[in-house]
Parts: structure tokens; sequence; C-alpha cells
């Protein structure tokens, strides 16, 4: 029967591991907290998001690129000549010169053309004495 | 020698006689207004009549024995002529410059290739001169070769400022088919007619003519046209305004133009001249002095006048 000897007190400079003396003791380190994984899902849709819009930036920008028309504008006096891009127009039907017999869109406004001031307004009624005319019988 | 007479009386003490014979290819009438006898009247504006109808017997081409027509015959040049040849011949020169060439009293045969829906013989841009020249008898004619004279309108203006001027009455008016010589003493006034060509017996205005104030005063008044004197042919219609230009029937906008002025040759002339230049050019050519107003009628049927008529026409 073996006799249960008591451990050597511990000694504050001999650790009681067997380590040299005057060795730092080493501590456990202390049980460190159970964190939770966070979702990597999210985060890969973003970067796959990213992906697709850089690849299509990137191919966007190797296809030909559209320039807008020119215009060329008549020269000016200095002789020279001025180039402008063509405006974008947009066209809108405001007048409409109605025909005979046709009658204007509901709620539309009609302006009625004036009437040509005549050269002369002649109504001979009066007895002459002679009359000019082209000479000869009609 | 016919001739009508009518005798009205227009006031106390006041006559007005006409007399009309046929000539010149349609009627010319004279009449008169003055206090004197009617009878004094009426001899003195036959007298008249009788006066033109010689200046116009010596002046048309319808006849062979005219002085005219013996001119055109004639084939030496230099060729002596009348005085009363010499001062038409005299006119139409004058005419030839006031229209800018327009109106062109050496188209005779131009004018009859048109009535016979012809091309003229003589191509455009051929030579046509001819002068006056003064000689110790009178005028000799000096041409070039196939000129001849047709005066037509020309002299029918020029004789009928000629008979006014020898017309009796304070007042008198001579119409020499169309064409209006007028001389208006104070206080009296004519009223001419300006006849409308789309309808006979309609007119497109009229005229009261008066004096200047106290002053006597002469006017003529006429009138031409493209659609009375009209042919048919085969190529189409012709009428007798020739543009010496293309020596054909004026092809113009205008259908009649009526030129008041102060004598009927002037505004003769100035009518023609319209017609043949057209509406474009005609308010310039008629924009001058001496010319009072202007009436053109167009294709179109429009009724174009100068300011001037305007205000006669009121």
């Amino acid at each position: 029967m073996s006799e249960e000897r008591p451990l050597r007190p511990a000694s504050p400079t001999m650790p009681s591991d067997g380590m040299r003396p005057g060795a730092p003791v080493r501590t456990a380190p202390p049980p460190r907290p159970q964190h939770s994984k966070p979702d990597a899902n999210p985060l890969r849709l973003l970067v796959g998001l990213a992906g697709i819009a850089s690849a299509s930036a990137l191919v966007t920008a190797m296809l030909p690129s559209v320039s807008p028309a020119e215009v060329v504008v008549a020269a000016d006096t200095t002789g020279m000549t001025a180039v402008v891009p063509e405006p974008s127009v947009l066209h809108v039907t405001r007048y409409v010169t109605l025909q005979p017999g046709q009658t204007p869109p509901p709620q539309s406004s009609v302006l009625v053309k004036p009437q040509p001031t005549p050269h002369v307004t002649v109504k001979v009624v009066k007895k002459v004495q002679v009359v000019t005319r082209q000479s000869g019988k009609p | 020698m016919t001739a009508a007479a009518d005798l009205v009386n227009v006031g106390a003490g006041q006559v007005t006689v006409e007399v009309r014979r046929p000539m010149m290819g349609g009627v010319v009438s004279v009449m008169a207004l003055d206090d004197m006898d009617a009878i004094r009247l009426e001899r003195a504006a036959l007298v008249v009549l009788d006066r033109i109808e010689a200046w116009a017997g010596r002046l048309t081409r319808f006849s062979p024995d005219s002085e005219l027509m013996r001119l055109n015959a004639a084939t030496a040049s230099p060729v002596p002529i009348g005085p009363t040849l010499t001062a038409a011949l005299d006119w139409a020169r004058m005419a030839e410059g006031m229209s800018d060439g327009l109106v062109d009293a050496s188209l005779l045969d131009e004018r009859l290739a048109a009535e016979a829906g012809l091309d003229p013989a003589i191509p455009v841009g051929a030579g046509r001169r001819w002068s006056l020249r003064r000689t110790a008898r009178g005028a000799a004619v000096e041409r070039g070769p196939g000129v001849r004279f047709d005066l037509g309108g020309v002299a029918k203006g020029w004789l009928t400022d000629r008979a006014l001027a020898i017309a009796p009455g304070r007042s008198a008016l001579v119409d020499g088919d169309g064409d209006v010589a007028v001389r208006v003493a104070p206080g009296d006034t004519w009223a001419v007619g300006i006849g409308d060509p789309r309808e006979q017996g309609t007119l497109l205005g009229a005229l009261d003519l008066g004096a200047d104030g106290d002053v006597t005063r002469t006017w003529g008044i006429a009138t031409s046209g493209t659609s009375v004197h009209r042919w048919a042919h085969a190529g189409g219609d012709a009428h007798h305004l020739i543009d010496p230009r293309t020596r054909r029937p004026v092809d113009t906008d205008v259908v009649q133009a009526t030129v008041l002025a102060g004598s009927a040759r002037v505004a003769e002339v100035l009518a023609k001249t319209a017609v043949i230049a057209g509406t474009d050019r005609a308010f310039g050519l008629l924009d001058r002095p001496g010319v009072h107003g202007a009436l053109l009628l167009t294709r179109r049927g429009e009724i174009r006048a100068t300011p001037g008529m305007v205000r006669w026409l009121q």
C-alpha cells in the first residue's frame, strides 16, 4: 500500500509544474466568450452585385461609343464653322389651319384670320357722260 | 358723212351738244358745253369731227391710200412725209422713250402676224432703226429695211388731244373711241366712267373731272387692254398688244389699265405701257409727273389703283 505523500508546498519560486525558477508564470488564459459568427450571405450578395456592376461598366466602356449627331451651322461672317450638338426637339402642335367645313378640336381657341384690306372699293351707280374703255367693239 | 347729235339742256342758258360719228374702227364723239346758241355749238362740234376724220384718214393702216400706208409701201429711204404724219411720228418717238421702249410704233408686221396666228417674220433682236429728219419742206423718214409703222392707239390719243384744242364751248370733251380728252371750265364737271370689260355696260369706277379752282383745266383719260381685240387661232388666242421684246402678243397679268393724266396721248401711251409691263413693273413706270392716277384690272380679278386714282374715284 502506497502512502500518499503530501505534496510539496508550492514554492513561490518554484513552479509546481517543474519549470525552472524565475521564469514567469504562465497563467491559463481566461475563457473567451463564445461569439456567434456573422451570416456571410448578405456580404456575398453585395460582392456579387458589385462584380456584376463592374463587369457591366467594363462592357459598356468597350462598346463603340454613340456620339451625338453633329449639326454644322452656317458659317458666320468670320468664316468660322460652329459645330453644335443637335438639340432634342419636342414637336407640339399648337396651331391648325382649318379648311372650309372643318371644326376646331374641343376646348381649343379659334383665331379668325383677318380679311385682307381691298385696294379699292368701288360701287358705281352714278350716271356718267362718257366711258373710257378698250377701243374697238367687244 | 354721217353724224348723230344730242342737245341736252343742263341749266339756265347752258346747253350741251354731243355729235358722234363712226370712224377709226369705232365711234368718235365730241361734246361741248356753253351758253352760246345750240345750233352754232353743234356746227362747231361737227367741224371738229370732220377734222378728226381727215387726220385719221392720213394715219390709218386700213386704207392703202393713207399717207402712213404710202410710207410703209415705199422702198426708198428717206421718204418725205406731210406735217400730220410728221407730228404723229414725232409723238410716237416720244412715246417709245416714255414707255421704256414698250410702246413701239414700228411693229406693223408683228401685229399682222398676230392677227393671222403666225410667227413674226422678223427675228427677235433684229435692228429696227428709224428716225425723222427735218427738211426744208417738212420732214422725211429714214428707216432700216423692213420697218413698217402701225400708229394705232398712239395716233388715236394724239388725235383726241388735237381735236380738243379746236373743240367749241367753254367746256368740251372728245371721246376718241375710248381715249378721252377733257377741258373743264370753273363750275363745270365731266363725269367719266371706266368700263368693266368683264360685263358690258358696267363700270369699274367713275371720275368727276373738274377745273383747277378758277382756272380751266384739261384732262386725259385712256384705257388699254387685252380682252377686246382678240383672235382665236389653232395655236391659241392672240391679242393686239405686241411686246417689242418678243415681237409677239404680250403675256401679261394686266387685263386692262386706265390712266388719268393731263392729256389723252400721255394717258393712252402709259395705259398701254402698264398692260405690257405687267403689275410688278407698271406702278413704277406710272409713278411720274403728269400722271394723276391709274386703275388696273388683273387676270385674277383684282382691281389695283394708285392712291391718286382712289382719290378721284371717291
